[in-house]
């Protein structure tokens, strides 16, 4: 199996589930409106604290949308299937990653708007933007489809992800906050650039990492 | 003795404090691990297993 | 892993002797940094608690690192042996780690007025407690030793790769709002006690290490080992 049939499997999988989709869209809606109630309804410290507030709600949303992402496979038992094919077990988790990193761009993307209006944002950079978040979920998506992958073969699945999965991602979270914040309010002093080279270094050293320890994760 | 002389006055407190918290999770931690080391030794005993053991 | 490869479970006084002799090296530097060591110019007496943070800190990103290399002799020589190392740094590495947090805490409190100043190498452990109480998380959820064993290494890999990402990016953010202010290290007119802590510490930390690789070893070996023949059994 090629890593183009692995993404074709998959697509055709988050297809058929797509209603999951809209739940998890869901929570990570409910959560902004929560951080909304907790935080008060001051409009300046809101518009100040949007861009940590987007991205908990995304990183929340994703345990969610991550450990639907082996449900398939694991309640069909489909993966031995998967594995006795002349597949290397890279393809399964890139295929894999690849296809959680876009839904978890999406997610964010349809946040925004909600965000937008909760805390009364300007989007001065919109393309830039859907660029950083495509970048922050990569950052979410590579240890959180490895994780996933253990979890859900692991007693208290639901525990397990995020406890593994939120201390990895700090450098992620404050490297997309930050610049978020940056993109929202102006860069004065170029700060901008090093947010996301650091975010780049990240999702660089853990799309290969994963790639290369994905098969002592998933072998018999 | 009027001015202030730029030293953190005192702090015995936390200085001591330090001191206590190291000893209680040092110490503490290494008597719960020889507790449970010799419960598991003598569990093995009472079971009486025959595998090679290598002194050091 | 090494299927055919039995568990052995060492005898000795190893672990003992260690720790004996860590105990005895701390008791010595904790006094003479207590009661011998003059006060620090700017800091005063708060000074003393570097006497103990320094070494701990030492020791416990060195349990962290040997965890690493432990992980990696599961995933590249698939020996037990190292399974059960890893086992017992991390969680040594996850106690030591717990202490720093406390101590800098308490470091912080009478220097700044605040229980916690983000300062980027205590905060960088902290994530560094949360990572790897995970990975012993991890290690209590799942059932089969073998997948146990390269899940951990695979974790732990994970976990220590972060490290200096979470540094750096601490590092970054902490910056652009506070002056950044690291903990005066030790004057150099006094270095015996920190010496004294640091090779106490190695010590004891070592003997906890070995210890606790026996109580691996030893349930891991009750684990593996092919159930008693039922009563009657032909």
């Amino acid at each position: 199996m090629t890593l183009a049939d692995a993404l074709r499997k998959d697509v055709l999988l988050q297809w058929r589930t797509r209603a999951r989709f809209l739940a998890v869209l869901a929570f990570g809606a409910v959560t902004l409106l929560l951080f909304s109630f907790a935080a008060g309804p001051d409009t300046g410290a809101l518009r100040r604290h949007a861009p940590g507030f987007l991205w908990l709600a995304l990183l929340l949303s994703s345990t969610l949308a991550l450990a639907e992402s082996f449900q398939a496979e694991f309640e069909q038992r489909a993966l031995e299937g998967l594995l006795l094919l002349p597949a290397p077990a890279r393809s399964l988790f890139y295929g894999k990653a690849l296809v959680n990193a876009a839904h978890l761009t999406l997610l964010g993307g349809a946040l925004v708007p909600l965000a937008v209006v909760l805390y009364d944002l300007a989007l001065p950079r919109p393309g830039a933007l859907l660029g950083l978040l495509a970048l922050g979920a990569a950052g979410l998506s590579a240890p959180g489809t490895l994780y996933a992958a253990m979890a859900s073969q692991a007693r208290a699945r639901q525990m397990l992800l995020p406890l593994l999965l939120f201390p990895l991602v700090v450098p992620v979270l404050l490297s997309t906050v930050k610049a978020t914040a940056l993109l929202l309010t102006g860069d004065p002093m170029g700060q901008l650039r090093s947010w996301l080279l650091l975010l780049v270094c990240f999702d660089a050293v853990y799309w290969s990492l994963c790639g290369l320890l994905f098969g002592r994760v998933v072998e018999e | 003795m009027n001015a202030p002389s730029g030293v953190i006055a005192g702090g015995w407190e936390y200085v001591w404090a330090a001191y206590s918290v190291t000893a209680v999770i040092l110490l503490g931690y290494a008597a719960s691990l020889v507790a449970r080391y010799r419960a598991e030794r003598r569990r093995a005993a009472r079971e009486g297993e025959g595998a090679p053991e290598v002194h050091r | 892993m090494n299927e055919a490869e039995t568990v052995t479970v060492s005898r000795g006084p190893l672990p003992w002797v260690l720790g004996g002799l860590g105990l005895v090296l701390l008791a010595a530097g904790s006094w003479l940094g207590l009661f011998h060591a003059p006060g620090e110019r700017h800091m005063g007496d708060v000074q003393r608690i570097m006497y103990v943070h320094v070494p701990t800190a030492w020791n416990g990103m060195l349990a962290f690192t040997f965890a690493f290399a432990c992980a990696l002799g599961v995933l590249w020589r698939g020996s037990w042996r190292w399974d059960c190392r890893l086992e017992a740094s991390v969680e040594v590495g996850v106690v030591l780690a717990a202490l720093l947090c406390i101590q800098g805490s308490l470091w912080a409190r009478p220097t700044w007025g605040v229980w916690w100043d983000w300062d980027p190498r205590l905060t960088t452990t902290a994530v560094m407690l949360f990572l790897f109480i995970g990975i012993l998380a991890l290690r209590r959820f799942v059932d089969d030793p073998e997948r146990r064993a390269s899940w951990s290494a695979v974790a732990t890999v994970i976990a220590y790769a972060d490290v200096p990402l979470v540094y750096f990016s601490v590092r970054w953010w902490n910056s652009l709002h506070q002056v950044q202010s690291s903990p005066e290290t030790v004057s150099s007119a006094f270095y015996l006690p920190l010496r004294l802590n640091a090779f106490g510490v190695l010590f004891l930390m070592s003997g906890l290490i070995a210890l606790r690789a026996r109580l691996a070893a030893l349930r891991l070996r009750d684990e593996l080992a092919p159930p008693p023949a039922a009563p009657g059994a032909p």
